[in-house]
């Protein structure tokens, strides 16, 4: 954990084998400059998810300066429930289970152009519990027989809100089975519990068999890292190469601040 | 001149015709091709009012082939004919060779052998009053209704079959010398076949998969190997590729081996009655890959 930056240099800690690394030698406040944000993009992609340790609570303006290593912010995320207002997190208005979010999933995958990464910062958090989870997408494409992969390599998949009544919006799109991620070249499996309604050209009952198992697939815990949250955290996750979940094992309020970041259409 | 009075009922619209018009005991040259071709276009056929004895049946049989123990069977001496017996009587009063209780589960005879018999032809001798029915899938038609996706991907693969716990004991291999016993295993060891096969004559491609005898797909882990065979499982028991038939006094039952699976019942099914029907078994068909 005291693995410090040397020279102004960051470095970034793996977490487990397959994702997760928390980033050394980088101050929440600090000068931006195109190497280190060279340095942390191409981390992003190649973990999953960054984890940062501040001293103390991030404010608002704090965590939208410190978005800006990261890319081009989305406006209001469009699925979210609480348009026009700041994101959060927040267990009052969206309890876990009521909103899938103890769910695996990767954000919006619903539109055409989900978003590509998303950070959080708690806010308010529980006496114990409310962890987050990330899945490494990279890790369970890989861990799939080559024959698996040849039936899913091609595939297309509908993503909808069809698994999600709760929404106000109901978006749909198709998506390849198996995408690339543009910065390391690695194929990654890009279905998830919340949004991936069928396979394409399949039958009702062989696409929900086969969605149903890469579901329980990727929730297999070689491919896990687990956060147990604390004030002045910053996690940012790839929402291709991740998915996330939220743990429902709490109980008071558990509030984090959110923000996406604008996506390509995820190719194969 | 030709019979023409031969006469096929289909039974339902995917599996089992009902043939009438011939007499099993004297068949024409034509009647019996024209059975030949019923057989590999129904998969299932039943003949009302025969009345056959053993002897008979034998005779019939050869219709599809020569005369052909199971492979597992033949291996033990055993011939050609099988007495199933429903009764739960004591094994002892049992000549091992003739005596056997039928198989739980849908399955094809012996497919963890290197071929299955092309035909088998059933007689009941003895009908519970009520219930006993045997069932057959055909698997052909299972593999028709996949979609496009699934059916290409599928013949891709191979699938291992094996005799399950309790086969060598209920067949009386452990009884026997430890060479002998050594030859078995090695002649009946874990074996794989296609998960997809083409019928020789039909051309038809179906599924060669059986919840009694195969184990995995080959190059699958354990999770996608076990979801896949109870997918392929459930699917086939699907209604509406199955056949059921209700016995009645006379009956002659033919089915291929290779495009069905069958399903015998449980003797708790019709108990306290008894039920006691004579298979026999004749051709022999190697599954080759589509």
């Amino acid at each position: 954990m005291m693995t410090d930056a040397v020279n102004g240099q960051i470095c970034f800690e793996r977490v487990t084998g397959n994702v997760g690394a928390i980033v050394h030698g980088i101050e929440l406040s600090g000068a931006r400059d195109a190497g280190t944000t060279e340095l942390l993009r191409r981390g992003l992609h190649e973990h999953g998810v960054l984890f940062f340790q501040f001293k103390n609570m991030v404010s608002a303006d704090e965590f939208n300066a410190f978005s800006e290593w990261f890319g081009e912010l989305e406006g209001p995320y469009a699925l979210s429930l609480s348009k026009g207002e700041e994101l959060f997190i927040d267990s009052d208005r969206t309890p876990m289970q009521d909103f899938s979010i103890n769910r695996w999933h990767s954000d919006g995958t619903a539109l055409e152009c989900p978003p590509q990464a998303a950070m959080l910062t708690p806010v308010e958090l529980p006496k114990v519990g409310g962890d987050t989870m990330w899945a490494s997408m990279y890790a369970a494409w890989e861990a799939l027989s080559p024959h698996y992969q040849r039936l899913l390599d091609g595939l297309e998949v509908l993503h909808s809100t069809a698994r999600l009544r709760f929404l106000r919006e109901s978006p749909q799109t198709v998506h390849p089975a198996v995408i690339r991620d543009a910065v390391t070249g690695r194929k990654m499996l890009f279905v998830n519990s919340n949004y991936s309604e069928r396979v394409i050209g399949m039958s009702s009952q062989e696409s929900e068999k086969l969605l149903q198992m890469l579901f329980e697939h990727v929730n297999t815990p070689e491919f896990h890292v687990r956060l147990r949250w604390q004030p002045g955290c910053i996690a940012v996750w790839e929402e291709r190469v991740t998915q996330h979940r939220g743990v429902a094992d709490f109980s008071g309020p558990r509030k984090l601040r959110r923000l996406t970041f604008k996506g390509a259409r995820p190719a194969a | 001149m030709m019979s023409d009075n031969i006469q096929t009922r289909r039974l339902t619209t995917t599996i089992g015709a009902e043939i009438s018009g011939v007499n099993l005991r004297s068949l024409t040259e034509y009647e019996a091709d024209r059975i030949r071709q019923e057989l590999d276009k129904n998969c299932v056929l039943v003949f009302h009012d025969q009345h056959l004895n053993l002897d008979e049946q034998s005779h019939f049989a050869q219709v599809f082939g020569p005369l052909e123990p199971l492979q597992s069977l033949k291996f033990l001496g055993w011939s050609h004919v099988l007495v199933l017996d429903g009764l739960v009587t004591a094994r002892s009063e049992r000549r091992p060779t003739e005596q056997w209780v039928e198989y739980p589960g849908w399955h094809t005879d012996s497919s963890f052998t290197r071929a299955v018999p092309r035909a088998a032809v059933l007689r009941a001798e003895i009908i519970p009053p009520v219930g006993g029915m045997t069932s057959w899938v055909n698997m052909c038609a299972a593999f028709e209704a996949l979609s496009p996706a699934m059916r290409e991907w599928l013949k891709t693969l191979r699938a291992v079959h094996s005799y399950p716990a309790g086969y060598r004991e209920k067949i009386g291999v452990d009884k026997l010398a430890q060479d002998v016993q050594e030859r078995f295993d090695a002649e009946f060891a874990p074996r794989d076949h296609p998960v997809v096969f083409r019928h020789p004559r039909s051309e038809r491609c179906g599924l060669f998969v059986n919840p009694t005898y195969t184990t995995h797909i080959v190059g699958l882990s354990a999770k996608e190997s076990r979801m896949l065979l109870n997918f392929l499982f459930t699917h086939f028991s699907n209604a509406d590729f199955i056949y059921r038939h209700l016995w009645r006094e006379g009956d002659i039952v033919v089915w291929d081996e290779l495009a069905t699976l069958h399903l015998a019942p449980d003797a708790a099914e019709y108990a306290p009655h008894r039920r006691r029907v004579v298979r026999v078994t004749a051709g022999l068909e190697a599954p080759v890959a589509a």
